[in-house]
């Protein structure tokens, strides 16, 4: 398959990436819009969520029915969500059906109607959420975690949700004020994959879409101001389980240190049974229901974490096991053997998430929105294969360090406390 | 079948609702449109199975454990030649009261 895309500028400062898959019968795209949460105001906290959600609701010239049935019968699927940087679209049709699908998404993004009803569904949909997640170990010790980790209101540590007191205070008009500012065709991303070729994406997609206006660009989200480490523990006392989420910020997706970076944390708590935390915490020690780590590279910064699940009662052994793999990164640097096997997983792993066209558009997304070049897919794994042991011991020992992390823990712990 | 009620909603009311439309596929085959729709469905859907070797390979797995992988080319015809009727008939012997297990989750959290 080739590797390599073609790009295709959308007038208004939109961009399409597509690579051709001829044995494929349809096409996936990925597209994304600037109007995700770093696109929201002071007071304007979840209303980026809140759009999204209503965006299938219907149109000025469609019902919420008749795109769904619409949607049905092309066998073509249609979704929207919201992350830190972006408003996502997603989905898959047949080519035959891609103008129809192309122009309702496009209907979608540029006409939403917003009707009372669908507001007040939306707005009941989210404060169940909001509420089933408050009642969710994992959930609230992640949600606590990344706003002790990215202070002071930061997008990429609010819930993109918003609180409940934000939720029921939106309204159509401030939605609308949103709309307006932020979805056009400036900064537009979309990756194709499939039955697709340059006449196609001319004919058919860019046309489809050169019905959404053009706006004013949304800058990006600030580069995070890191804060001193903190902690945070909530006791929730009809839980069973208990969670821990210890973490940091980390780096943004372009930063030179990404790739060793991505590789350290690939050993250290997700390949396998989830690298060496999760053979050490999880499977020699039976400590935690789950231990892993995770690192979220973004735009203008990022997170690196490690969560687990545990029995209440072996806190503080799961704390300690958890930290003395870290410290044991520095006792007991990753081994010539262990960098090899991350090496041929992370490079490997490219090949098989790429069998899939929906993988392929989500990749070419990516590529475009972290201005990784065209030939980037070809040089991954000369960039994988290229990174130097000490460069990837040097990222482990830099990013992964108990001394830079806040600690949150959610369960039935009633007063304790705890520290790393 | 599942749901995730609004604050507010009952679990019987929803319940009921559903239970409804169950009955109904018991009493009365599809119509002619629904059929169709669902045909469509099932046709976009192998497409999409197909993409990819992963896919392809869990597929003929299924198929083999279930009869055998030499259904996989015939798979969308057997689909495509299924007739209302049988649909009620498969709705009457399968979705059924006494077959039927029902979990209602109630967040304990105080309120």
């Amino acid at each position: 398959m080739n590797l390599r895309p073609e790009r295709v500028p959308l007038g208004g400062g939109g961009r399409v990436l597509f690579i051709p898959n001829p044995a494929s019968p349809f096409v996936s795209f990925h597209g994304s819009l600037p109007a995700g949460v770093a696109a929201e105001r002071p007071g304007e906290e979840g209303v980026a969520e809140f759009l999204s959600r209503l965006l299938l609701s219907g149109t000025e010239t469609r019902g919420a029915r008749q795109i769904s049935e619409a949607l049905e019968g092309h066998g073509a699927t249609l979704e929207f969500s919201v992350a830190e940087d972006l408003l996502v679209f997603r989905g898959r049709t047949t080519r035959r059906a891609a103008g129809k699908v192309f122009g309702m998404a496009a209907d979608c993004l540029s006409a939403p109607a917003l009707p009372v009803k669908e507001v007040e569904r939306v707005r009941a949909e989210i404060l169940t959420d909001l509420g089933r997640e408050r009642d969710s170990t994992r959930d609230r010790a992640e949600r606590e975690l990344l706003r002790l980790v990215f202070p002071g209101r930061h997008p990429y540590g609010r819930d993109s949700k918003g609180d409940e007191e934000a939720v029921k205070a939106i309204e159509p008009p401030a939605l609308l004020e949103f709309h307006a500012r932020c979805y056009g065709r400036e900064g537009l991303i979309l990756g194709l994959a499939g039955d697709v070729d340059g006449g196609f994406v001319t004919s058919t997609v860019a046309k489809s879409l050169h019905g959404l206006p053009t706006r004013t660009p949304v800058p990006p989200a600030p580069p995070p101001t890191p804060g001193p480490p903190s902690t945070a523990f909530v006791d929730l006392s009809h839980k069973s389980q208990a969670d821990i989420a210890i973490g940091r910020q980390a780096i943004p997706r372009r930063h030179p240190d990404y790739y060793a970076l991505d590789l350290a944390n690939l050993l250290f708590g997700m390949i396998g049974m989830y690298g060496r935390l999760g053979q050490s915490v999880r499977e020699e020690k039976g400590l935690a229901y789950y231990s892993l780590s995770r690192l979220r590279a973004l735009r203008s910064g990022g997170s690196w974490s490690i969560v687990a699940g545990v029995n209440p009662g072996r806190l503080d052994a799961a704390m300690g096991a958890i930290i003395a793999e870290v410290d044991r990164l520095r006792s007991d640097p990753f081994t010539e053997d262990e960098i090899e096997t991350g090496k041929l997983n992370r490079v490997g792993g490219l090949a098989v998430n790429l069998e899939r066209n929906a993988e392929v558009a989500g990749a070419l997304h990516g590529i475009e929105f972290h201005d990784l070049g065209l030939d980037y897919l070809e040089r991954f794994p000369g960039i994988v294969n290229g990174l130097r042991t000490d460069s990837i011991r040097k990222a482990a020992e830099t990013y992964i360090r108990k001394a830079d992390c806040s600690l949150v823990v959610v369960g039935p712990i009633g007063r304790r406390t705890f520290s790393l | 079948m599942s749901a995730t009620l609004i604050p507010g909603v009952r679990h019987g009311a929803v319940e009921r609702k559903l239970e409804a439309i169950v009955e109904k596929l018991r009493d009365a085959p599809p119509t002619v449109k629904e059929m169709e729709r669902a045909r469509e469905l099932v046709r976009a859907w192998n497409r999409y199975e197909e993409d990819g070797v992963t896919a392809q390979g869990f597929m003929i797995g299924q198929l083999e454990v279930l009869g055998s992988r030499e259904a996989f080319p015939h798979f969308i015809d057997r689909v495509v030649s299924v007739s209302p009727e049988d649909v009620r008939k498969a709705a009457e012997a399968y979705l059924v009261d006494r077959a039927r297990t029902t979990v209602r989750y109630l967040s304990e959290a105080p309120a």
